[in-house]
Order: structure tokens, then C-alpha cells, then sequence
């Protein structure tokens, strides 16, 4: 029962995707709230403490590697476990993204139950 | 004079004016209907999300979600499927899928291949890709037949889906005839087959007469690493002649390490022409022989600068003793153009490293 309550911060610039991990983890009992972009996303991390977030990488304003970077350089809120959502499978890639300190590295096309099941790994850490 | 003059000026600026309406018209009326179509797409999904998320992770049977959903709402439905099509994958798109293979979607688009309107005709040609059996195979043959960019360009694209490889030739064909095609639209469309096409093209290359389509394919066989081309390739890199085709059979060896690759590499590092020594070398590079060691150190020696250039680059971490003469040279105080190059080289790779 601990993944109750728990809140997750989704930053991705596709509504649809968006809509339906949203769906999908209210369904599961989390607290949800979504960004289209990574423009005011820190300043509410500050404020409202998430327990995970979910970044797209490839996004308008600030792309989730730059967003990743900033969460981490940023002592208030580096804890916080990052899952990248991408459509690069590039390894490089991949590796940019966990060296800079996410938590996980999804690619993109996805399933929901797996990303589930990443998510409550991750929380599980 | 002077009136004339005038009246010239004064019908001008009355067509200019006439112009600047119709476009500000034209303007106004397109954004009007975008913003009626996204204003009905919102009302689309404020209404009919739920009912798709809940079936997509439920027991609903697919004909009984599509049954509610009205005809002339279907467009709104196609477009919001797309997202989720194109980045779902496991049961997620299973599901997505049974909405179009097992519900009156399936006739619907069979249907609409033979509309007049070919964005319908696209439409249907897009979610036929989804339907995996041989009525539909044979529908998608028909339409490659179509004069119509688009249509010729999604119906590969949903062949390459439905992995319908045996169409390959009659593609390649039917491409060559399209003259707006360029060699690089047609590997665009093509790659998206899996390497199952790579045996139908390695028989090709015996027979095809067109420099582009041959290119397109050792491209292809360069992109699967399909090593079983190799002799074909041989053959066209040595009987050929023709620049571009000898330069991407080498890429093509830099993917397929055997003897008979290496000594063609060996042959063609000492080519009259410095851009076809410069893909041998680098094909060297890739393939990292280093049976090749002294061919590729003497190259730093070449007379064209291209060539000196891309030497030193392979040296560096190709080998110990390439490696070793590339560091003799960056520390010749000579000034001569070999040190400079070596010099810049070595900096340029330790950046990339540390970075």
C-alpha cells in the first residue's frame, strides 16, 4: 500500500500521452499533476515536493536533459527520482540521461504497465 | 501623358488591393477552420477520452466502443489514435490495434482506398498497415500503383509495417518510373522494411541497370550489415567505375570484416582519386584490421591534405605503433604540414574524450 498518496510530477509536451499516463496512474491511486513544458516546473518542485517525476527528454523551452541537470544541481529537490521518456534509443543517449542522475530511461513507443511497474520499482529505492 | 500615367498607377493599386483582400480572406478562412477543427477535436476528447483509456484497460469488447462512437466524429477518433499508434507498444497497442482489426473500421478504411479524396485515401492507407493479412497486403500492392506522392510514399511505409518484403522489387520499380523521387525519399521509405529485404536486394544488384537504385540498395545492405552481399558488392567496386557507387561499396566494407574485404581496402587506399582513398581509409578505420597498420601510417604522407587528414585521424587508437608515429609527429618541432595535422588531431580527439 505505499505507492498510496504518493505524487508524481509528469513534464511531457504531447496532451495525449500525457492524458493517458495520467489516467493510468490516477487509476493506480497516485496523485498526479502534469507541465507541457519544464518552463515553471522547478519552482513548483521547490513548493510542492513530488515523490518522482516523469520527463519527457525532446520537449519546447527547456529539453528534460537540461530540466534533469537543473533538478539535480539544485540541492532542495536533487532527491527527487527522474524517469526519462524518449524516443531515443540511442545508447548515448541513454547514458547522457543516467549520468546526469535519472533515476530510470524509457524509450518511446512505451507500455504503460511497464512504465508502471518502473515507477514503483523506482519508488520502492 | 500625365493622366495616362496616373490612371495605370491608380488600376495597379486598385488590383493590389484586390489581391491583399482575397489573401487576407484566404488567411482568415483557413485559421477559422483550424480553429473549429481543434475546437471540435478538444470537444472530441473531453467527451470520448475516457471511454478509449477505460477500454483500453478493460475486457470491453472493441466493436461495442466503436459502435458508440458517431460516423462524422470518426476524424477525430483517426487523429487522436495516431499519438497513441505511434508511441504505445505491448498490450497497450494490442488493444489500439483489435479497434481497427476487429470492428466495422476494417471495411471502413478497405472501403475508403477507393474514395477520391486522397486524403482519405492516405487515411485509410495509414490504419490498413495495422491489419496483418494477405486481402490487405494485396489492396496496398494495388494502390502503389497510384501516381500520387503521398499515397505511393504511405503505402511503403504500411507495407514495410506489415513486413510485406516480397514487394520490394515491384517497389524499387515502381520508384524508378517516379521521377520526384529522389534516391534519398526512396531509402527514406525503404528502411523502414526490416532486414528480411536484404537477400531480394543482394540479387537485385546482378541485374539493376540504375546508378541511384544501386546506391539506395548497397546503402541499405550498409545500414543492415547484411554480409552475405559481399561478393556482389566486390563486383560492382572493382567492374563499376563509377565514383559514388566504388565510395559506398567501401562503406559497406567497413562493415563486413573478411579477407576478401581487407584486401579490396588495401587496393583501393592507393586509388587515383583522394576522395575514394579517403573512404578507404576510413573503412579501415571501422573494421580496425590491423593487418592494414603501415598502409594507413604511410597515408599520412599523401599529397592531398583530405587524405593526410583522415590518416591521422584513424591512427589515433587504431593501433599502438600508429598510434606511437601519430605522437612523432605532433612532436616534430619541424613545422611541416604532417606535425601540424597530427598536432590538431590528437587535441581534437582528447577534447571529444574528456567531454
Amino acid at each position: 500500500m505505499t505507492r498510496k498518496n504518493k505524487n508524481i510530477v509528469i513534464i511531457e509536451d504531447d496532451e495525449g500521452i500525457t492524458r493517458l499516463i495520467k489516467f493510468k496512474l490516477v487509476k493506480e491511486g497516485y496523485d498526479v499533476k502534469s507541465f507541457l513544458n519544464g518552463e515553471k516546473v522547478i519552482e513548483y518542485l521547490i513548493r510542492d515536493t513530488p515523490d518522482l517525476i516523469i520527463s519527457d527528454v525532446m520537449m519546447p523551452v527547456i529539453d528534460g536533459l537540461t530540466l534533469l541537470k537543473e533538478i539535480k544541481a539544485n540541492s532542495r529537490i536533487s532527491d527527487i527520482p527522474v524517469i526519462m521518456l524518449s524516443t531515443h534509443s540511442h545508447e548515448s543517449a541513454i547514458l547522457e540521461c543516467l549520468r546526469a542522475g535519472a533515476a530510470d530511461y524509457i524509450t518511446k513507443p512505451f507500455s504503460t504497465t511497464e512504465l508502471l511497474l518502473r515507477i514503483q520499482k523506482t519508488l520502492l529505492k | 501623358m500625365a493622366t495616362g500615367y496616373n490612371f495605370f498607377i491608380l488600376i495597379a493599386l486598385f488590383i493590389l488591393l484586390i489581391f491583399a483582400y482575397f489573401f487576407m480572406t484566404c488567411v482568415l478562412t483557413i485559421r477559422l477552420i483550424n480553429h473549429i477543427r481543434n475546437k471540435q477535436q478538444e470537444k472530441f476528447i473531453s467527451k470520448w477520452q475516457d471511454h478509449i483509456f477505460g477500454y483500453l484497460y478493460s475486457n470491453l469488447n472493441p466493436q461495442e466502443l466503436i459502435s458508440r462512437i458517431p460516423k462524422n466524429k470518426y476524424k477525430y477518433l483517426f487523429s487522436y489514435l495516431r499519438t497513441f499508434l505511434f508511441n504505445l507498444k505491448g498490450d497497450d497497442l494490442d488493444r489500439l490495434k483489435q479497434l481497427i482489426t476487429e470492428t466495422s473500421l476494417r471495411e471502413y478504411f478497405i472501403n475508403k482506398l477507393n474514395k477520391h479524396s486522397r486524403k482519405k485515401q492516405v487515411e485509410a492507407i495509414y490504419f490498413l498497415r495495422f491489419i496483418n493479412t494477405e486481402e490487405v497486403v494485396d489492396l496496398l500492392v494495388k494502390t502503389l500503383k497510384a501516381p500520387n506522392e503521398l499515397i505511393f510514399r504511405t503505402t511503403v511505409e504500411s507495407l514495410a509495417y506489415l513486413s510485406a518484403y516480397k514487394n520490394i522489387n515491384l517497389i524499387l520499380d515502381l520508384s524508378k518510373k517516379r521521377k520526384y523521387l529522389t534516391k534519398e525519399s526512396i531509402l527514406s521509405m525503404i528502411i523502414k522494411f526490416d532486414q528480411s529485404i536484404c537477400p531480394i536486394l543482394t540479387k537485385r544488384l546482378e541485374t539493376e541497370k540504375s546508378t541511384d537504385i544501386i546506391l539506395v540498395i548497397i546503402t541499405l545492405l550498409w545500414h543492415f550489415k547484411y554480409a552475405d552481399a559481399l561478393k556482389n558488392i566486390l563486383n560492382i567496386l572493382f567492374y563499376s567505375g563509377n565514383k559514388d557507387l566504388i565510395i559506398e561499396s567501401i562503406r559497406y566494407l567497413g562493415e563486413v570484416e573478411n579477407l576478401d574485404s581487407v584486401n579490396a581496402l588495401r587496393f583501393f587506399l592507393s586509388h587515383s582519386k583522394p576522395e575514394i582513398r579517403v573512404a578507404a581509409i576510413q573503412a579501415v578505420g571501422k573494421i580496425g584490421d590491423t593487418s592494414l597498420e603501415e598502409n594507413i601510417i604511410i597515408k599520412i604522407l599523401d599529397p592531398e591534405l583530405e587524405v593526410k587528414i583522415e590518416a591521422a585521424k584513424t591512427m589515433y587508437k587504431f593501433s599502438n605503433k600508429s598510434e606511437y608515429k601519430l605522437l612523432e609527429y605532433a612532436n616534430n618541432p619541424s613545422g611541416q604540414i604532417e606535425s601540424i595535422i597530427a598536432k590538431r588531431i590528437i587535441m581534437e580527439k582528447r577534447i571529444l574524450e574528456n567531454d
